[in-house]
């Protein structure tokens, strides 16, 4: 058994020794809060843009849902461990990161924030989206399109993330204020699942014949509305505003 | 070949028990860590880094005590998919205690505890006195405390500002009280010491006695008279003790109750044990083995990352490992008993 085990493990060991080879161009790890969204897809798709224009090496990666605040933890860990030039990151919490990111100023690597960015003085620059004003401006738009009076209904795609909150309280808030004769009949939780949204916002159309308007919080619950709106036949009658960017939409 | 040997004979010539390991196979399940972490860091300078071996500590942490508690429960004979959002719930419950109810850390931190073991409990209830098969007792519970953890939790994450020293509990450093340069959080402690722990009761309790026998051969183990239904809940609160450790360890180490948090995480902490030669058939374990497979699973994830492999390949090479690991100690196993 010993002989047949060792000539393969060397053989890969020899390959990776050879795979990493020194690298001139400077390095970059990007952290996302997610991965498999289309959005953040695209916001790789940028990332990568920048990196070729800029000669940049970068890597692009986020934990699997907004809530395992621990693997983005443990991928900032392994960024750091590669003494990067830069690292840019999206907190999903941010007091949690803060031991790490003070290693990273430490180590005299800036941090860069982006989406929500992260909520200290680390950071020497965030390029973030305030998810309540702009979700709020998704209110006025959606009022302004309905005639301002009437009943809308919100998918959102997490209830506990940071994102979901904000988006959905910034949504709900500025109906409340400035948009009184609109009532919000339900608010739904699709996990930002597609499927799930379609079948929950399908649901909502069909208790609510005289719905107006729709919200999807995020690019999952988005698609979500407009398929149960394309599938219950009710384009035309029902306006969906959506938050993030698919190809879908 | 060998001549044809009768039954008596093989049974003569196989005086080991089946639940002992040898120490050859040990040193063989370390030698499978010992060749990743080489081969890891031959292949980048930054692996084999101080900061980034706690890194790797750290990760294992939680996974590693989920796996322990589960190492029981497969080992006589069942499975508990419930351990993640048990570990959750534990987690909110004790973030409700201390942070909600403003009560001291130490009784969150039971309050955590005994929530994974009721958990538990009512898992080996279902499945011994209501004689559901533990898959889908398990995967019921794991429903019901993924929702229980997010009512009881508002919707939404709890944190532990106003008390800095529970999140002190997890990564303060003892060792660097006694050892100023080397900061490894108490995190890791605890993981060794519920791996002490574990050991402990596996082997050297009527409890870990009774698990084994289950997981060989239940129906024996009845009609010698001992109170079979007994045990199993016994041996089901136990996997849910451990997610309750896991859940208040989790909660310590991101200073926040995340609800949402746990569902999944029982895969890894299964692989772990089975990785780590605990068959899923049952009547086969180890505590050091399922310590060597939590290890493997964060140290390939670590390794991977270093190597800046892209996350849907880390998936590919990740599943592809643990296949190779099972089999290869399906086959350790074979030639051992063949020997």
């Amino acid at each position: 058994m010993k002989p047949t085990t060792l000539f393969p493990i060397a053989v890969v060991c020899a390959a990776l020794a050879t795979v990493h080879l020194a690298h001139a161009e400077p390095y970059i790890p990007v952290i996302s809060k997610g991965f498999q969204h289309q959005f953040w897809q695209a916001v790789k798709l940028g990332a990568e843009r920048a990196a070729k224009e800029f000669q940049v090496r970068i890597t692009f990666e986020g934990p699997e849902s907004e809530s395992q605040v621990d693997k983005q933890l443990e991928m900032l860990q392994a960024a750091l461990a590669k003494r990067p030039q830069a690292i840019c990151l999206a907190a999903l919490d941010t007091k949690a990161v803060i031991p790490l990111l003070r290693k990273a100023q430490a180590a005299r690597i800036p941090v860069i924030g982006f989406d929500s960015g992260v909520d200290s003085d680390i950071p020497v620059a965030t390029a973030a989206t305030d998810n309540l004003t702009a979700a709020g401006f998704a209110a006025d738009k959606l009022a302004q399109l309905i005639g301002d009076a009437g009943e809308v209904a919100v998918i959102v795609h997490d209830q506990t993330s940071r994102t979901g909150i904000d988006r959905r309280d910034g949504f709900l808030g500025r109906m409340k204020a400035k948009h009184p004769k609109i009532t919000v009949v339900d608010v739904q939780y699709g996990g930002g699942d597609q499927l799930k949204s379609t079948d929950l916002a399908k649901a909502i159309l069909q208790a609510h014949p005289g719905i107006k308007g729709m919200f999807g919080a995020n690019e999952g619950s988005a698609v979500g509305v407009l398929n149960a709106v394309k599938e219950l036949k009710r384009q035309g009658k029902v306006v969906v505003i959506g938050y993030d960017a698919g190809k879908q939409q | 070949m060998a001549p044809p040997i009768t039954h008596t004979d093989r049974a003569a010539s196989r005086p080991r028990r089946a639940g002992r390991t040898s120490a050859v196979q040990t040193v063989l399940a370390f030698g499978a860590l010992i060749v990743m972490g080489v081969v890891f860091s031959i292949a980048s300078p930054n692996f084999f880094q101080f900061d980034n071996v706690v890194g790797i500590l750290l990760a294992t942490a939680v996974n590693g005590v989920l796996a322990l508690g589960v190492t029981f429960v497969i080992i006589a004979g069942g499975i508990d998919l419930s351990i993640g959002t048990v570990m959750s719930l534990s987690a909110v419950m004790t973030g409700i205690v201390i942070t909600n109810w403003q009560l001291p850390i130490p009784l969150g931190i039971a309050a955590g505890l005994a929530t994974g073991a009721v958990a538990g409990a009512i898992n080996g209830v279902i499945i011994a006195r209501l004689a559901l098969p533990p898959f889908i007792a398990t995967l019921g519970t794991l429903s019901v405390a993924k929702g229980l953890a997010l009512i009881t939790s508002g919707l939404r994450p709890i944190y532990f500002t106003d008390t800095p020293s529970f999140n002190e509990l997890a990564m303060g450093s003892l060792i660097a009280k006694l050892h100023p340069s080397l900061e490894i959080p108490n995190l890791v402690l605890f993981l060794f010491g519920a791996a002490v722990v574990a050991g402990f009761a596996l082997n050297r309790t009527i409890l870990g006695r009774y698990t084994f026998a289950l997981g060989s051969n239940e129906e024996a183990t009845r009609l010698s008279g001992v109170p079979v239904a007994g045990w199993k809940i016994a041996v089901y609160a136990v996997s849910g003790l451990f997610a309750g450790l896991a859940g208040v360890l989790i909660a310590a180490r991101l200073d926040s109750a995340q609800p949402s948090l746990g569902f999944g995480y029982e895969l890894d902490a299964i692989a772990a044990a089975v990785i780590g030669g605990t068959s899923l058939r049952g009547g086969t374990g180890t505590i050091l083995g399922t310590v060597i497979g939590a290890f493997v699973i964060s140290i390939l994830a670590n390794g991977l990352r270093i190597l800046s492999v892209s996350q849907e390949w880390q998936m590919v090479v990740t599943g592809v490992i643990v296949i190779l690991a099972v089999y290869l100690d399906i086959v350790r196993r074979r030639t051992q008993e063949h020997a």
